[in-house]
């Protein structure tokens, strides 16, 4: 075998040609895999140490895990905008007081609630699935249409009912979005996970859920480095078929990779002491300050579901 | 000297085929600096494995303090606190051996695992850290550490039950040189305080200058060779044979 093997000389006609179908396809890949890579990193980082230094970090896990459903159950019992803005103003003050930074978490607040809140509800804006007063008028048929049980009316518009039902699942969602970002960036994992004990969850599944947690950033680890090692190596004419074809190809071995980094995890964690039955540090005993917690978020779902009832009693 | 571990004629295979040991006799003793070398797939890591106890040989026997290691004894809980206690495994790839968030938690791990009190695990995890010098990484998320950052949390995750026998799987592997430097003191330190140190290793100068007495694994599987540092690192064409230098 020679040490000295030509240099292959790609075609580069076919890379001009093709050029704008390769740039796209790559920087396509590119760009979800870096920013997959680095949110999930973001998230990891700060979660786990920024958030220390904060207010709402030092509030007993257990005690934030019951203040943190208890809101989100209120949130979703509660069926009017009005009060849906005052949980969302009540949050906004909390994130104040927590000192945690909204410029962080916007974005994901926004995206999230309009995938889960908006686009998923949206029909529900039509008079097609809720009746009443349009308002906005879009199609004009030529009459109206019978399908099965279902009734289109000669208009097709949004409605004042329809906005406003949409409006009221946009904000419950966009209030649990926000309630849960601020719980999550002012908690370390091992607290959420601790926080899950005040529902009795066993230990064992704790700890296969803290394992599936750093399985996540061993995962998106090796593809991004298995992806950096694949562009490395490319040159030239790439069509979008021949990336999919080889990322497929690639998913396999990370799947025995993690498998194998798995088996020798659960080795490592034996060879420490693990014998099926974990044992968690203590969390810390329950403070005046953790109670006052507990009763403010008490106090603050409990209110606003007694003025909801007011308000029903009197309409 | 007393014998801490004895390895009698063992053998182990991968799923019954792929052969990684066969018949390896080899005893450590109280106090003493192993060495375990071989080419890359000889069998080092499963060797220690199966001295860890993370593996049962297909045959032969293992014996820890004259107690034999395997699924039955590992079951009862006073032997296998007392070994798990008594022995500790540094792996190849601290990101194996560190799976909790934080340095903190992976520290209070094996502690906790054996039924150490809170506070107590938390005192020594305050010790071990000013030993080892990582203070300031105690409340560091993981994956933020350096790999040297790392290789010193996983030999203090490893050292916190002050073992007896300490297994290490390539302690010098991707680490910088002053971080090698600092993980060779730590090993010699160790050994001079009168703990058993089994190693493996590639890397000529760390036996030139730790001195153990070494184990050499063929390419077949088997011990070929357990000798003083002096004898074998002279012999430059059985060194060259076994792919080490």
């Amino acid at each position: 075998m020679s040490l000295n093997p030509p240099v292959y000389q790609p075609k580069l006609q076919n890379v001009k040609s093709n050029k704008f179908r390769y740039k796209n396809s790559i920087s396509f890949l590119d760009k979800t895999i870096k920013a997959a890579a680095n949110s999930i990193k973001t998230i990891y980082i700060h979660s786990e140490s920024t958030a220390r230094n904060k207010i709402i970090f030092k509030i007993n896990p257990l005690i934030k895990f019951f203040s943190f459903i208890y809101l989100i159950v209120s949130i979703s019992l509660c069926h009017y905008i009005s009060l849906q803005i005052i949980f969302s103003i009540i949050i906004c003050i909390l994130y104040l007081i927590s000192d945690i930074s909204l410029r962080h978490v916007y974005k994901k607040i926004l995206f999230l609630t309009g995938v889960f809140g908006f686009l998923i509800f949206m029909p529900a804006l039509f008079n097609i699935i809720t009746p009443g007063q349009i308002i906005l008028p879009l199609f004009h048929l030529k009459k109206e249409l019978f399908w099965f049980v279902y009734k289109i009316p000669q208009t097709i518009g949004i409605t004042k009912e329809g906005v406003e039902i949409v409006s009221l699942l946009c904000l419950r969602v966009f209030n649990s979005i926000f309630l849960a970002m601020l719980y999550v960036y002012g908690s370390s994992f091992s607290q959420i996970v601790k926080g899950m004990k005040v529902f009795f969850v066993p230990n064992t599944f704790l700890m296969v859920f803290f394992l599936a947690y750093k399985f996540i950033f061993i995962l998106s680890k090796t593809i991004e480095d298995l992806y950096l090692a694949l562009k490395s190596r490319l040159i030239g004419n790439i069509k979008n078929k021949n990336i999919r074809y080889m990322v497929s190809g690639r998913l396999l071995y990370v799947f025995k990779k993690a498998k194998n980094q798995y088996e020798q995890t659960h080795a490592a964690m034996i060879s420490r002491g693990y014998t099926g039955n974990i044992k968690f540090n203590k969390t810390k005993q329950i403070k005046i300050y953790d109670l006052f917690c507990l009763i403010m978020s008490i106090i603050l779902g409990f209110s606003i579901l007694l003025i909801q009832w007011f308000y029903e009693k009197n309409s | 000297m007393k014998k801490i571990l004895e390895l009698k004629n063992i053998s182990y295979s991968y799923f019954g085929q792929i052969k990684a040991l066969d018949k390896i006799s080899l005893d450590v003793h109280e106090g003493e600096l192993l060495c375990i070398m071989g080419q890359n797939g000889s069998g080092k890591t499963t060797l220690l494995h199966i001295m860890n106890g993370l593996i049962i040989p297909d045959s032969g026997g293992v014996f820890f303090k004259g107690k034999e290691i395997n699924e039955k004894s590992l079951r009862n809980p006073a032997f296998n606190y007392e070994f798990r206690q008594s022995s500790a495994y540094v792996f190849q790839n601290p990101d194996i051996q560190l799976f909790c968030n934080n340095v903190f938690e992976d520290l209070l791990f094996a502690p906790l695992q054996l039924g150490v009190s809170q506070e107590e695990a938390e005192k020594r995890v305050t010790e071990i850290m000013s030993f080892i010098e990582i203070e300031h990484l105690k409340y560091r998320p993981i994956l933020s550490l350096s790999g040297g950052e790392k290789k010193k949390v996983a030999i203090a995750s490893a050292l916190i039950l002050n073992p007896d026998l300490i297994l290490f799987d390539e302690p010098l592997s991707g680490l910088d040189p002053k971080t090698q430097n600092k993980i060779i003191n730590l090993l010699k330190e160790l050994h001079n305080s009168g703990k058993t140190i089994v190693f493996t290793t590639h890397n000529i100068d760390l036996i030139k200058y730790l001195q153990p007495r070494i184990a050499i694994i063929s390419h077949n599987h088997t011990i070929i060779k357990i000798e003083e540092t002096e004898s074998i690192i002279n012999d430059k064409d059985f060194l060259s044979s076994i792919n080490i230098i």
